[in-house]
């Protein structure tokens, strides 16, 4: 019932739709890319640097010759596949410290969301810059730190709604019926959470994606030659006046997928809201 | 009774809002809901018209739509309910508003609700009274004080800085007593105001509200679903069920002899410092969505006949005041009656 | 045999700690001590913020008390395992004023009626669904409503399911924390009777936590009226309920409408609503509110005290009043 109302939800907006099949097509152009691409993505010829499209190279070559298309499918991969793995990392994190801290309070509470202020107390950027600075450069590093400096902020909400629902007559009716802390959690909170998160959550990644691609942009996270849409980007400025075609793909792709993942998220929070009222 | 007859009554007692074939029907996917099937209701100045039934039944509803609150929600609304020459109705947003909070107050159930947690008490008094009264503000803060003081309420100037969360809910409901004061609106709708209060609380509220009568010769619409406060309150009452009224008296009327089974039902289902079993009434209203015909209380009712199934539920004139909707006392059934007899 | 007894608890509630500001601390329930005896029905009247919700929780044993005791079939609640606890709770259920939330949206109502089932027993699927629907028999309503989901029951049923998760499993105590307050007086009227009824068929206790006193008469076989955290008059026995005596006791009785035009009450008394007293360390509770005050009201704390058989009244003044009433 619950899937199907969203999914009743999702269909009723053509957007939603749009939005679906454009990240599906970049993902599995990404996951088949060792099949699809028509180049070698790390392939250097001098020779062939800065070819306009054609047919051995559909989007042209860069600076160094390598073929864009290939390295746009590559670099799906590796743009969207971290953020992907940030996002569930950071949620399940959060997920357990919110909930912990919201439904056990006392010591826990106060200890956990010490830890949070301490973390808020930094600038995003910097705290990430701090991080990844003292881990090495490596797209490893900017996941690990992307997910220490967001999950904050998820268990910080998360808490939040722990804290009302907790105080909820079906929780107090489970608690008097005998029903265990933990049944209590998986069975009455999380389920009341979860979409809600799930919602915040695809709002997010495009600015995970963002963030990504900008740590690359700044030489942080993906090293050369791997293929990925920061790191294009970041190749790709030198020659902005001269082919400002370099740096319109990877700029486009990236646009394209943070506007999908946005549509996509308030699809879902009318779905859900739709079914809640 | 005929249109002239209810012309000359609007003259001679003063009726402030008049509230002709009243209808308010919701369409949805699953059908059309029919709240409020053609009501006639008179507001008389310095009166209290009580308006009783059960949750859901469109008393709320009702008020709002008089305030012009039902307009962007859907609402089909049919009817006239003229106030002062005007038919509230049809009255465009900005003419409503007008209106709204000077001539034509509210207070309803949930009096946090209605209060912008982020504004002080006085801000939000003084943005009514100056919304509607071309006063300074020097003036209007000077009314303020003095108004919340006559409802009560200690140390208004300290009061006039604090926030509503700084309130209980019936301090609160006394705020909105004092705002309407201060206006001395023609018609005060109360929808359900001391239902979420406590029995002390109730009866000051219902104290200022007798004041704001006497003094301002208001005249109100009680909605309650308490027989305590309507018997306290009213001069007159309507009982609605499933969007009609069903009964209408003089109150002393209704309570000494109550005609139609619904309020005899709702009479006897009030606990009263009693040991005996209640009288509930049976099974719940029927869904106002798509309403069936015939007489909406018929599967509840423990008086019915054969010919309720089919009847249209509309008033019957019983005595001088006293009206009722229900199939037992329509001419043909008292012709029987008074055959038989 | 008394089945629950409460003995000198206390419990207080901190608020609007700031840095430096110490806050302000609220006695919620203050040193109170009450017993509910096997197939009574105890009802506890007093104005909302008077404590009466936080003494249900505490003997629900959702909210451990700063000190004293809740002992529930001679067991100290707050001093046992959790594995006791558990024990005990089957005993100890509840149902509370929001019908609404008090049964998780997201489920068919099986789900609520069952989990306390599942949470004790180990049933077939067979034998679940079959106690479910004796259950929902049992409280008036259809078994086959079992896979409705929430909303789409009316506040009354919603009501009466929460009753049936409450009897699941045979409970011998039902806190009702404000059960009825919250429905129309028609349907009201027939929860209150399927409640009297239960109790009857299933020889039930119950707390019966509520604002309304005339639903509390209907019920209740003894009465406790409590103002700011204690327990200021304690009536067994619902034949003496007319010598109420305490004058807060009397000023929630006055504030009773009357159910006729005929006897309007006198609606323009002062002012005064719960106000929580700041120095609560001397003096009577209710001195600030009360009509009949004299010097020792300020300088002694009255204690409960028996005035006659099965009445017990804090006040110092009881004596008097009561001299009065017997000469009217």
């Amino acid at each position: 019932m619950v899937l199907q109302g969203i999914a009743k939800g999702l269909y009723h907006r053509k957007l939603t739709i749009i939005s679906l099949i454009i990240l599906g097509v970049i993902m599995l152009s990404g996951a088949l890319a060792p099949v699809l691409a028509p180049n070698d993505p790390t392939l250097i010829s001098l020779e062939n640097k800065f070819l306009s499209p054609s047919i051995q190279f559909p989007f042209g070559t860069d600076h160094l010759g390598r073929c864009i298309l290939s390295r746009l499918m590559y670099g799906a991969i590796t743009s969207l596949g971290s953020a992907l793995v940030v996002m569930s990392v950071t949620i399940t994190i959060s997920i357990i410290m919110g909930t912990l801290s919201g439904y056990m309070g006392g010591r826990v509470d106060a200890f956990l969301m010490r830890l949070c202020d301490m973390i808020l107390a930094f600038p995003n950027l910097v705290l990430t810059l701090v991080i990844v600075g003292m881990l090495g450069p490596s797209l490893i590093n900017v996941i690990i730190a992307m997910v220490v400096v967001q999950w904050v902020w998820y268990a910080r909400i998360i808490r939040g709604m722990v804290l009302s629902l907790k105080e909820r007559s079906f929780v107090l009716s489970a608690k008097v019926t005998g029903t265990p802390d933990w049944l209590i959690i998986v069975r009455h909170i999380l389920p009341n959470i979860i979409p809600h998160i799930v919602v915040l959550a695809t709002l997010n990644l495009g600015m995970v994606i963002l963030h990504i691609s900008g740590l690359s942009f700044l030489g942080l996270g993906v090293q050369p030659p791997t293929p990925e849409w920061g790191a294009m980007l970041n190749d790709a400025k030198q020659f902005l006046r001269s082919d400002p075609r370099l740096i319109m793909f990877p700029g486009t792709m990236i646009l394209l997928v943070v506007i999908s993942f946005n549509l996509l998220g308030d699809a879902l929070r009318d779905a859900i809201e739709f079914r809640e009222s | 009774m005929n249109s002239a007859k209810v012309e000359k009554e609007i003259m001679n007692k003063q009726v402030v809002l008049n509230l002709k074939n009243f209808q308010a029907h919701l369409p949805t996917k699953r059908g059309v809901v029919r709240a409020v099937n053609g009501i006639n209701l008179q507001i008389t100045q310095g009166k209290v018209l009580g308006l009783v039934g059960e949750s859901g039944c469109g008393k709320s509803i009702t008020c709002l739509s008089l305030l012009g609150l039902t307009k962007e929600k859907g609402w089909v609304i049919v009817g006239k309910a003229q106030m002062q020459g005007k038919n509230l109705l049809a009255l465009d947003s900005e003419e409503i508003r007008r209106i709204r909070g000077k001539d034509i107050a509210i207070i309803m159930q949930n009096p946090m609700a209605a209060f912008n947690p982020l504004t002080t008490i006085g801000q939000h008094f003084l943005e009514t009274i100056r919304s509607h009264l071309s006063v300074s503000e020097k003036a209007s803060r000077e009314m303020a004080t003095k108004y919340l003081g006559h409802v009560g309420l200690p140390q208004p100037d300290k009061l006039m800085k604090q926030y509503p969360f700084q309130f209980s809910g019936g301090m609160l409901q006394r705020v909105m007593i004092a705002i309407a004061l201060a206006m001395e609106p023609k018609v005060l709708i109360a929808d359900e105001p001391t239902t979420s209060l406590d029995v002390t609380i109730q009866r000051q509220i219902l104290g200022q509200l007798a004041r704001l009568k006497e003094k301002a010769r208001t005249g109100m619409l009680l909605v309650s679903h308490d027989l305590g406060v309507i018997a306290q309150m009213a001069d007159e009452v309507a009982v609605m069920y499933c969007g009609y009224i069903v009964e209408r008296a003089p109150v002393e009327q209704l309570f000494n002899n109550p005609l139609h089974p619904y309020t005899r039902a709702l009479l006897a289902s009030k606990p009263q410092m009693q040991k005996k079993p209640l009288q509930a009434i049976g099974g719940q209203a029927p869904s106002l969505l798509n309403l069936d015909v015939g007489c909406p209380f018929l599967e509840r009712c423990n008086e019915k006949n054969r010919r309720c199934s089919h009847y249209k539920q509309k008033l019957i004139q019983y005595d001088h005041k006293h009206w009722v909707g229900c199939a037992k006392y329509s001419a043909e059934q008292r012709m029987l009656n008074h055959g038989l007899a | 045999m008394d089945l629950l007894k409460v003995n000198q608890v206390s419990k207080t509630f901190k608020s609007g700690h700031f840095f430096f500001s110490k806050g302000r601390v609220v006695e919620a329930v203050k040193d109170l001590s009450v017993k509910i005896e096997e197939g009574v029905c105890l009802g506890l009247v007093g104005e909302s913020g008077c404590g009466k919700s936080t003494l249900g929780r505490i003997i629900l044993g959702l909210e451990p008390p700063q000190s004293g005791q809740v002992i529930f079939q001679g067991k100290d609640f707050y001093k046992i395992s959790r594995q006791e606890q558990k024990k005990l709770r089957k005993d100890l259920q509840a149902v509370f004023q929001d019908y609404n939330s008090a049964i998780n949206p997201r489920y068919p109502v099986k789900m609520a009626i069952g989990e306390p089932l599942r949470n004790y027993f180990r049933l077939s699927l067979l034998e679940e669904k079959k106690r479910i629907q004796e259950l929902l028999e049992l409280v008036g309503l259809n078994p086959d409503d079992m896979n409705k989901y929430s909303f789409q029951f009316s506040g009354g049923q919603l009501q009466r399911v929460n009753i049936a998760r409450a009897l699941a499993l045979n409970p011998k105590l039902i806190v009702l924390d404000e059960a009825v307050s919250s429905l129309d007086v028609s349907v009201q009227a027939q929860i209150l009777n399927l409640l009297a009824d239960l109790k009857k068929e299933l020889n039930l206790s119950y707390l019966f936590i509520s604002h309304d006193i005339e639903a509390v008469y209907y019920l209740s076989d003894a009465i406790a009226v409590m103002y700011l955290g204690q327990i200021v008059e304690f009536i067994e026995g619902m034949s003496i309920f007319d010598q109420l005596t305490h004058p807060y006791s009397k000023k929630l009785l006055s504030s009773v409408l009357g159910p006729h035009p005929h006897f309007r009450t006198d609606l323009s008394a002062e002012f005064d609503e719960l106000q929580i007293k700041s120095d609560t360390a001397n003096g009577c509770n209710y001195i600030d509110r009360c009509n009949i005050k004299d010097q020792v009201c300020f300088k002694v704390k009255p204690a409960l005290t028996s005035v006659s058989e099965d009445h017990l009244v804090a006040c110092h003044k009881m004596k008097k009043i009561s001299g009065i009433q017997m000469a009217i």
